[in-house]
């Protein structure tokens, strides 16, 4: 039998981002320990991490590389002239390494690999990557023009799918849909990095996060923060206000310890008392091991920051894409108020369902506030019919596809409703979709529920130079629907001493009622006109292009 | 070949950045078939570089979805045509900026304009405000005059003495005591209290600072000024600033920032570091840095930026607290704000704040027991004068010109003809008169309007219109009996309103005075005799080709208006008159106090309140319009608080601003266009329609061609 003597073998890792370094690391600490093995780093790289020659404990050479060297259907002679050269002075031939693992493929080093058809394997550019090449073949246009990306799509730098590709890395945890392969294998960093022995993990910790560890405990939460700002997604104020009302719905009681993303400048020491900000550039990954004691709690705004680390949380606060893209903090107070008004009737055994509501938030209020219910059925649209066989049910509702369009539906959804159920219009855009001028009737069955959002003393609504104040002092309006019409008294009060305001229930009765209805009812039947004046207009230009 | 190549496409390509957005994105749609249909998508690429280059056209060609950053803003003088101002100037976001300097090791700041604002349009218009706190009387030399003077007179005396010119304020003062006679140590005093009061942290600036002080970057100021360091830190850590390593000042230093001594002493205390200086002054921060070997980074002063847009002729303190005020708030470059929000802030706010407090001192004045405002105009007047003034009773009342012209039918029969027939027969609607009828409450009978050779469907023209004028004139009787009962009604709802007020001040916007007169004019004959009101507009154009005398009313004292009349600032009657005649100046400067519900119609028979046809496409419009106008006064007043006499804005300099505007036809044309604004009274019933104002100006050019 030949004993093969691995420590003869040399490994070539290629990488261009941190997540593909600390990937790079971990393989090599956990499968090719014994090889000799190279490291090519990228320029970028290498200005961000200055101390990149110490990476020298894990790999027997260090060197950096051009990975954004041009590269194109035109360029390929360049571009090996270049990479013959670069492997001249390394005194390494290309040809003696046992195994070459590509990182970043899309990038200069793997447009070579892939034009020569040089064996290698294929590692995916970040998690979850293969199954979503198509959004990512767009985003690395926007970022490196057309020509790359076509090169890119033409070889197949983006999913490794060709012949000399040996095998497939990728993290099957992460795929959005299946992917197929024979050549996949599943590597997941987190899982990884748990099995290296303490001496190597503490190794890598110290090269990235040489600070003294941090000291908390299960009275923290972690706060991990996308730079959506700088991204454009929403302004600077509203990227703080996400953050403040987070911390002040679901974290309160927590001290903070705030994680920003790498492009993420906020100044969050200033802006929340007592939390410690870590700045400190390092994969996220390796977060949970820079903590003396672990926090309770993970939070984020958008759950593609947290991969990797859900699992070793107690508790995981995640909101989805719709929370941070379509602004839906700003829906809080409503939904704060939606669920209180909810709980009563499920404390008299109504089911929770939910048409047009972003369930997530639903959850994070149950699992945070112990508001609203663990089970619940979700719906999309209206169906008819749905609440018979269910039973008593608490209808939690918001957007509706089309609302002026479904008002009649939805008013008939709603009188045939079944006995001591109840629908709690959360109405965050105003589009009143319960009203309809046929039905006035069931507006006397509507209760009307005020949401007084009021600054806190000392943090006054008053216009700056900043502009108008995001504190602004307002009453927003739920609508409560019961079967039985009955009128109940709610309370509620919350502070949110981040965001500076504090929410409260009003009652409205008597008079003050009839104001409020018949408020709802005008606001109502402007939205209900300027929507049929803009579908005239839309139907006459429609016409006038016909005739033309 | 390669090379030639990458020529040819950055040449068909990259060049336009519409062409090489979209080709670009469709070539990435169409991946798979690029290859294979190469001609295809050259003929794309030839149509697109014929429709943004060949054609010069803005217009999307593929894609509708354009991102907002490639719509380009280009800066021109009449730039505010085109966007909102706010938007003129293009800043890049502070975190952007902030981005871009975080490679330096040392972020060196300039102070005044820079990182601290003051509300003025001039530093020195500060000294008028210093000057009145000291009492200085101002007999032959204002105390800015002398002030400045006495700073001037002071680097004199430095440069011979020391050949420097880099005075602090003991010096200064040493100047003003001997000039103005005022005490040294109180002037001194007072100066650096105005400045606490007045100095705030620059919101753009503030977040840039914010940003590298928590990236851990060194951070220090760099300023001429005669205020000496230790006094500044002060004011800095009064306006939210700390964290900063070292402040150089002119006057500690004795040395300046233009001739870039200043910056060599922050490159001897900081050698070996990348340091760079942002500031707002070409000379001495841009050129100053550079000549030391710094970097340096522009940030555009305010007042430069929002100069072309401020109008002139205001009063020297009144103008410079305006201009400060607005230049700060829109050119700062933190918001960008809606055009509409921006037309109620810059334009509306003053002269409403300035409208309120001149009614506050009338009525202290003249003692007025209660104050009543007429719809819609009075709306945000009431909002206004309730939230800042003390509150005398005041009320609300629905009231309009079809109000006026029913209640007070017979009195106004040829207003009635005009307003009724005659503008609605040479307007833009085809308005029916069964519309009419229905509009003022006529019940016509048929058979009688037959004889005229009308019917209930004829649409009132140029054609009709003599006969409809008889069949009124004919059934006057009639008409005016229609609104017997009516008048009643609206009688005892004014008559609980006035309750027992003895003298009232009835509040409308302008302009010819008919509003308030005929308020008057209907409570003293259905009401009272004897109630003593007085009839007060924010502008009064009567007398001005208007066709209506209300010049006796002036003259006794009856009506008063604020900011123009017949009688004064005559300058600004006439701008507001005569120019922009296509749209009238009325339609868009009632657009400030126009409300979110319709005009009064009546009262029905079961008295209930009736309303005409509502302009809903405005309402979101004037709510922008409305919360500028609401902005703006609370931050003028929470400004100038300490220096309340800033409150009192006068009628002229209250009108400047929109005065500039009403040059500035094409700013109408571009902006206010889809704008609903009847001409006369109501619109058209039938078809529950108004005018835009586009469509009244085309009117009036078409009939202004045909006149030719």
């Amino acid at each position: 039998m030949q004993i093969t003597d691995k420590r003869n073998e040399i490994v070539l890792y290629s990488v261009v981002t941190t997540y593909h370094l600390l990937e790079a690391i971990v393989h090599k600490l956990r499968y090719n320990e014994e090889k000799k093995s190279v490291l090519m780093i990228s320029r970028w790289l290498a200005s961000k991490y200055p101390w990149y020659e110490n990476l020298q404990i894990f790999f027997e050479q260090v060197t950096v590389y051009n990975a954004d060297y041009k590269y194109s259907e035109r360029m390929t002679e360049k571009l090996n002239l270049y990479y013959d050269s670069f492997f001249e002075q390394t005194e390494i031939l290309l040809g003696e390494f046992s195994e070459i693992h590509l990182f970043g493929a899309e990038h200069s080093f793997g447009a070579y690999i892939f034009s020569n058809q040089i064996e290698n394997y294929f590692w995916e550019e970040g998690a979850g990557a293969l199954s979503k090449k198509e959004s990512m073949l767009e985003l690395f246009q926007k970022t490196y023009g057309m020509q790359k990306a076509q090169f890119q799509y033409e070889n197949h730098l983006g999913d490794g799918e060709v012949p000399f590709v040996k095998g497939r890395y990728y993290d099957s945890y992460f795929q959005l849909k299946e992917v197929e392969g024979e050549n996949l294998i599943h590597f997941d960093i987190a899982e990884e990095l748990r099995q290296l022995k303490e001496e190597d993990i503490n190794d890598i910790v110290g090269l990235f996060y040489s600070d003294a560890k941090i000291q908390s405990d299960q009275t923290y939460a972690l706060v991990l923060t996308e730079h959506f700002a700088n991204l454009s997604v929403m302004t600077w104020d509203e990227q703080l206000f996400m953050y403040k009302y987070l911390a002040d719905y679901f974290l309160s009681g927590y001290r903070l310890l705030i994680k920003p993303h790498p492009d993420d400048i906020m100044y969050y020491e200033y802006e929340f008392d007592d939390c410690i900000v870590i700045r400190k550039k390092f994969p996220a990954e390796l977060l949970p091991f820079i903590f003396s004691g672990m926090p309770e709690v993970v939070a984020t705004s958008s759950s593609t920051s947290i991969y990797g680390l859900r699992r070793q949380f107690s508790k995981v606060l995640e909101f989805n894409f719709r929370f941070s893209h379509e602004k839906q903090f700003y829906k809080l107070n409503r939904y704060f108020a939606a669920l209180s008004v909810a709980g009563k009737y499920i404390k008299e055994g109504c089911q929770l369902k939910l048409l047009g509501v972003n369930s997530v938030i639903v959850d994070n209020f149950y699992k945070f506030c112990g508001l609203g219910a663990k089970k619940y059925t979700e719906y999309e649209k209206l169906e008819a019919g749905s609440d018979i066989d269910g039973g008593k049910t608490v209808w939690l509702v918001d957007e509706i596809t089309n609302p002026h369009a479904e008002a009649e539906n939805m008013v008939r959804w709603l009188t045939g409703l079944s006995e001591g159920s109840a629908a709690v219009f959360i109405n965050s855009d105003e589009n009143y979709c319960f009203y309809h001028y046929n039905y006035k009737n069931i507006w006397q069955s509507i209760q009307p529920l005020g949401i007084n959002i009021k600054a806190m003393e000392g943090m006054e609504h008053t216009v700056s130079f900043a502009g108008p104040s995001m504190r602004e002092e307002k009453q927003e309006m739920i609508y409560i629907y019961s079967k039985e019409g009955e009128m109940c008294m709610y309370e509620m009060e919350r502070q949110l001493p981040h965001v500076g305001i504090s929410v409260s229930a009003e009652n409205f009765n008597g008079d003050k009622m009839q104001i409020k209805l018949l408020e709802g009812m005008l606001a109502a039947t402007e939205k209900r006109l300027l929507y049929y004046m803009e579908r005239e207009k839309e139907l006459s230009e429609r016409k006038k292009e016909e005739e033309r | 070949m390669g090379h030639v190549k990458d020529i040819i496409y950055g040449g068909i390509v990259k060049r336009n950045a519409m062409v090489r957005y979209e080709y670009e994105r469709f070539v990435m749609e169409h991946i798979e078939e690029h290859n294979r249909k190469r001609l295809l998508h050259w003929k794309v690429l030839w149509k697109l570089n014929w429709h943004y280059r060949i054609k010069k056209n803005e217009e999307p060609l593929l894609y509708k979805d354009v991102p907002e950053k490639r719509v380009e803003v280009r800066q021109s003088a009449d730039a505010q045509l085109q966007v909102p101002e706010s938007a003129i100037l293009n800043r890049p976001k502070p975190y952007h900026f902030a981005l871009g300097l975080l490679h330096y090791d040392v972020i060196s700041f300039d102070v005044f304009d820079t990182l601290l604002f003051r509300p003025f349009q001039h530093p020195a218009d500060l000294f008028n405000i210093i000057g009145k706190r000291l009492n200085y009387p101002a007999v032959f030399t204002g105390f800015k005059q002398g002030r400045y003077e006495a700073e001037r007179e002071a680097r004199n005396q430095l440069e011979n003495d020391l050949g420097i010119r880099e005075v602090n304020i003991y010096e200064i003062y040493d100047q003003v005591e001997r000039k103005l006679g005022i005490d040294k140590e109180k002037g001194i005093e007072a100066e650096i209290k105005a400045e606490q009061d007045y100095l705030f942290a620059n919101p753009y600036m503030k977040i840039v600072y914010n940003i590298l002080r928590s990236q851990g970057k060194t951070i220090v100021l760099t300023s001429d000024m005669y205020i000496p360091g230790r006094i500044m830190e002060k004011l800095m850590r009064k306006c939210g600033y700390d964290g900063f390593e070292h402040l150089y000042v002119s006057c500690d230093y004795r040395c300046n920032k233009t001739s870039g001594e200043l910056f060599r002493r922050v490159l001897q205390d900081y050698p070996d570091k990348k340091i760079v200086h942002i500031g707002d002054n070409q000379a001495a921060d841009i050129a100053g840095a550079k000549k030391a070997g710094l970097e340096a980074r522009y940030y555009k002063n305010v007042n430069e930026a929002g100069k072309a847009y401020r109008p002139d002729w205001m009063a020297e303190l009144t103008g410079s607290a305006y201009t400060g005020l607005i230049n700060a708030y829109i050119h700062n470059g933190l918001n960008k704000y809606p055009f509409f929000y921006e037309y109620g802030f810059i334009y509306g706010g003053v002269y409403v704040l300035g409208f309120c407090e001149w009614i506050r001192k009338r009525v202290k004045e003249e003692q007025i027991d209660k104050l009543i405002f007429l719809s819609r105009d009075g709306d945000i007047y009431q909002k206004i004068y309730n939230k800042y003034f003390e509150s005398i009773p005041n009320d609300y009342i629905f009231w309009s010109r079809m109000a006026n012209l029913k209640y007070l039918i017979e009195i106004n029969q040829d207003a009635f003809i005009d307003r009724v027939i005659k503008q609605k027969a040479l307007g833009t609607l085809d308005v029916e008169l069964s519309s009419i009828f229905e509009c003022f409450s006529i019940k016509a009978d048929e058979n009688i309007l037959m004889q005229y050779g009308l019917y209930p469907n004829s649409v009132l023209c140029r054609e009709n219109m003599e006969a409809f004028k008889r069949f009124i004139k004919d059934n006057w009787e009639m008409i005016c009996r229609n609104y017997e009962e009516e008048k009643i009604l609206v009688r005892d709802e004014v008559k609980a309103i006035i309750g027992s007020s003895k003298k009232i001040a009835v509040i409308d916007v302008g302009w010819t005075g008919s509003g308030p007169l005929g308020f008057k004019h209907f409570v003293n004959t259905n009401i009272s005799p004897d109630i003593e009101i007085k009839c007060w507009m924010a502008g009064g154009a009567g007398g001005y080709g208007s066709g209506v005398s209300v010049l006796p009313y002036y003259m006794d004292g009856t009506l008063e208006s604020y900011l123009f009349s017949p009688f004064h600032n005559k300058r600004n009657a006439q701008i507001h008159v005569s120019e922009n005649v296509a749209v009238t100046n009325n339609a868009v400067f009632e657009l400030f106090t126009q409300t979110q519900y319709p005009s009064f119609r009546g009262m029905s028979e079961s008295g209930k309140y009736v309303f005409d046809i509502p302009e809903n496409e405005n309402y979101k419009m004037i709510a922008e319009i409305h919360k500028g106008i609401i902005d703006f006064c609370e931050l003028y007043r929470k400004i100038f608080a300490k220096d309340s006499y800033l409150y009192n804005i006068s009628g002229f300099d209250a009108y400047r601003p929109f005065a500039k505007l009403a040059f500035n036809k094409k700013f109408f044309e571009k902006n206010f266009i889809n704008v609903i604004n009847g001409y006369g009274l109501s619109g058209d019933n039938k078809h529950q329609c108004i005018e835009t104002i586009g469509r009244r100006m085309e009117h009036y050019y078409a009939n202004n061609r045909q006149k030719k």
